[in-house]
């Protein structure tokens, strides 16, 4: 296996220095190197430091994605507690980043974890965290409510 | 580090809300209208269900051993499949709105439920409702329904047997079932309500449905019983509408406890009773499965370790198998009281896990069935802004009872009969009407609903000062419109101190009067309710009224007890 280092560097100038299976693991690495195999310091344009560091986090304990049930649910195991350590902006932070880096596991992990935090959400909460403008009129967004008046009814829901 | 101006961008909305339960999406609509767009897109509609279908659900549907306070309560609840006990992954509905009889296996995200002759096609994620059209049973017919999606023209259809049973008396004085003829009929479930019907198809064949449906790759498969008495499992091809019938081995023979399951990406047919405990703790049962290739039947004995230590005694039935074949999994028996739990078998490793469902709401008073492969999506075939339309509003969607033919011939036969009746059209009669009584009751409860409903928003508060169906729409009635309740008379409807209560709280209540219309529709589901209770006694009094004729009368003091007792009203 390469022993290969390579430095990513974030938008706001921290570098980490990292194996090079674990920064194939973000796949906007990976195709650079195969374009041209001597880089060995990257420049991330549109992550901040402390989130890529969460990415890396995240690649270096999947780097080897071992078949066996046991090892699978390890990994399921650690990729709950590791989500438990962001609030919901930072999560949404962590998804851009790992869109952007095209991290495929990290990305269905996060937007997962948002779905699953953001479901019991107020839409007036939604829009806050999502930084989404209400465009609607008063009127309209009562006619909306009516529609779906059910789906506010919060003796359906569990509390958790 | 948080930036509170921060915007994600749209095709990150898209990526979170594919995975959010539609009870979400539906309150969701209201944050913007570039939101409500996306959800309301054809492509996010089509991308949700790809996701969905990659996370399939196990489903419990939930509903009141009793009805409780008359209401005939379901619960939808489901969890993912591949993580049961995982609590982020609930969905959750509950609904007063539809009593669950015969309740389908999910098809795409939709289920179908069928009580006495009335089909309600149900998306339980999105809580909405379609009552099928009535459909033609002939006289004293029993009647099946099962339900598929055609692939090809992506539309749910609705395939219903009916069969009528006679019964002869021989010389011997034995009763025996003759069959006759079966009926099909189809309905296509078309976004369009006007121009879906029930249409009449033929088949070739000559048998009577034993088995609950399953619905497999285009085919709806049943098992059937042949006019000679042979079992057979028929399939139905959900698009061209044809049948064909798949032979059996001989040994078997049909009961109502034999199921069909998934198998490994086949059928197999599964004798829910017929399973051992070996004395090492090991459960031990038999499939049939059904080689595609080789077109026959092969036995399979299929050994569990470590049941009894895992289960105890609890009563499991096998579902089949679920994502590629390797997991096999069981559910409680139907009716039983531990009804929120999963066994998951790996096939390989022989490991048997058990999930309970952490469930507040579903507790031992309800009846639970378990679904796996459940997909939570919004459909194709019956889109959000169709579905919209089956409201409320007009009580002859969901009330139908009175106006079905059996109801009026019932209620006429049991004054005839019991002028000359014999022993066995006796006997009949009073399977008749007990089905009769349980369907009125449960009329009772939908008419019940509907008037609380609309009655709301005059009274409110009357709901839970009255509770029994029938005391509360007297007193609907009588008030109709009036606001002075010092102008309405409540004596004889309600106890003297209850009167007092109701006039207190209508003194202060933010009710209004209800609009013309409205009231008309009340005053009528009130007469209605009120009908039905009438009727409802009929019966009752009719089997314990003496007939002239020595015989008659002594079978029907035999039968009597049949008759439920709690449904009359005191």
């Amino acid at each position: 296996m390469s022993s290969n280092k390579i430095v990513l560097t974030s938008s706001d100038g921290e570098s980490f220095e990292v194996e090079e299976v674990v920064a194939r693991k973000l796949q906007i690495v990976g195709h650079m190197l195969e374009d041209d195999c001597v880089i060995n310091e990257i420049p991330l344009q549109n992550v901040t430091g402390d989130i890529l560091s969460m990415v890396i986090e995240y690649c270096k304990t999947h780097v080897d994605e071992e078949e066996s049930e046991e090892a699978q649910t390890k990994l399921k195991t650690w990729d709950e507690e590791f989500m438990k350590k962001f609030d919901i902006k930072t999560l949404l932070q962590i998804i851009l980043a790992a869109n952007y880096l095209n991290v495929k596991g990290l990305l269905d992990l996060v937007s997962q974890t948002i779905a699953d935090t953001i479901k019991d959400y107020t839409p007036e909460q939604i829009r806050e965290v999502f930084g989404v403008e209400n465009d609607y009129t008063e009127e309209e967004e009562a006619e909306v409510r009516k529609e779906n008046a059910w789906a506010f009814d919060e003796a359906d829901t569990p509390k958790p | 580090m948080v930036n509170t101006s921060f915007e994600t961008p749209p095709e990150m909305h898209v990526e979170i809300l594919a995975r959010l339960p539609l009870k979400s999406l539906m309150k969701f609509m209201s944050v913007s209208k570039k939101w409500e767009s996306i959800i309301r897109g054809e492509q996010f509609r089509r991308d949700y269900l790809i996701q969905s279908m990659t996370r399939p659900r196990v489903l419990f549907v939930a509903n009141r051993r009793y009805f409780h306070n008359f209401k005939p309560e379901a619960l939808f609840h489901s969890v993912y499949q591949e993580e049961p006990s995982s609590l982020s992954s609930v969905q959750q509905m509950r609904t007063y709105e539809t009593p669950l009889y015969k309740v389908s296996q999910p098809v795409r995200g939709l289920i179908c439920h069928q009580g006495d002759t009335n089909i309600v096609i149900c998306n339980p994620g999105l809580k909405k409702f379609r009552n099928l059209p009535q459909i033609e049973v002939p006289e004293f017919a029993s009647m099946r329904s099962f339900f598929g999606y055609d692939e090809v023209k992506n539309v749910f259809k609705v395939l219903c047997i009916t069969q009528l049973v006679k019964y002869q008396t021989t010389t011997e004085g034995d009763i025996h079932k003759v069959r006759s003829d079966v009926g099909h009929q189809v309905y296509t479930v078309r976004s369009d309500v006007e121009s879906s019907s029930w249409k009449g198809i033929a088949c070739n064949y000559d048998y009577s449905a034993v088995t609950e449906g399953l619905f497999k790759g285009g085919f709806l498969y049943y098992g059937a019983q042949s006019n000679n008495d042979q079992s057979v499992v028929m399939s139905f091809n959900v698009s061209s509408e044809d049948f064909s019938v798949i032979e059996l081995p001989n040994e078997v023979d049909f009961d109502n406890n034999w199921k069909l399951v998934n198998y490994k990406g086949g059928i197999a047919l599964v004798d829910e009773d017929n399973f051992d405990i070996h004395l090492n703790g090991n459960r031990v049962f038999k499939i049939l499965f059904r080689n595609e290739v080789a077109g026959n039947w092969e036995i399979e004995t299929i050994e569990i370790p470590r049941w009894k230590e895992t289960v105890d005694n609890e009563d499991y039935h096998f579902k089949g198998t679920i994502g590629t074949g390797e997991l096999l999994v069981f559910a409680p028996t139907h009716g039983t009281r531990f009804g929120r739990r999963v066994l998951y078998c790996d096939e390989a490793t022989k490991n048997l896990r058990r999930f309970d469902i952490e469930e507040r709401m579903i507790d031992e008073d309800h009846i639970v069935r378990t679904f796996f492969d459940h997909a939570n999506l919004e459909d194709i075939g019956m889109d959000m802004a169709d579905l919209k339309t089956l409201n409320y509003d007009d009580l002859d969607n969901f009330s139908k009872l009175q106006k079905s033919q059996r109801y009026a011939d019932i209620i006429q036969k049991v004054e005839e009969a019991l002028e000359k009746g014999t022993v066995l059209e006796y006997k009949k009669l009073i399977e008749d009407c007990n089905q009769l009584l349980v369907d009125i009751e449960n009329e009772i409860v939908i008419v019940h609903n509907f008037i609380r409903e609309k009655y709301r928003l005059k009274f409110q508060e009357l709901e839970s000062l009255v509770h029994h169906p029938i005391d509360y729409v007297r007193v609907v009635k009588r008030i109709g419109n009036e606001m002075d309740l010092t102008l309405v008379d409540l004596e004889g409807l309600l106890p003297s101190a209850m009167i007092m209560v109701v006039s207190v709280t209508a003194s202060t209540t933010k009710g209004n009067q209800l609009p013309k219309d409205v009231l008309l529709k009340t005053i009528d589901a009130c007469n209605r309710a009120l009908d039905l209770d009438s009727a409802r006694k009929k019966p009752s009094h009719a089997s314990e009224t003496p007939s002239s004729s020595a015989s008659g009368s002594k079978s029907v003091e035999n039968i009597k007890p049949i008759i439920p007792h709690d449904l009359h009203m005191t």
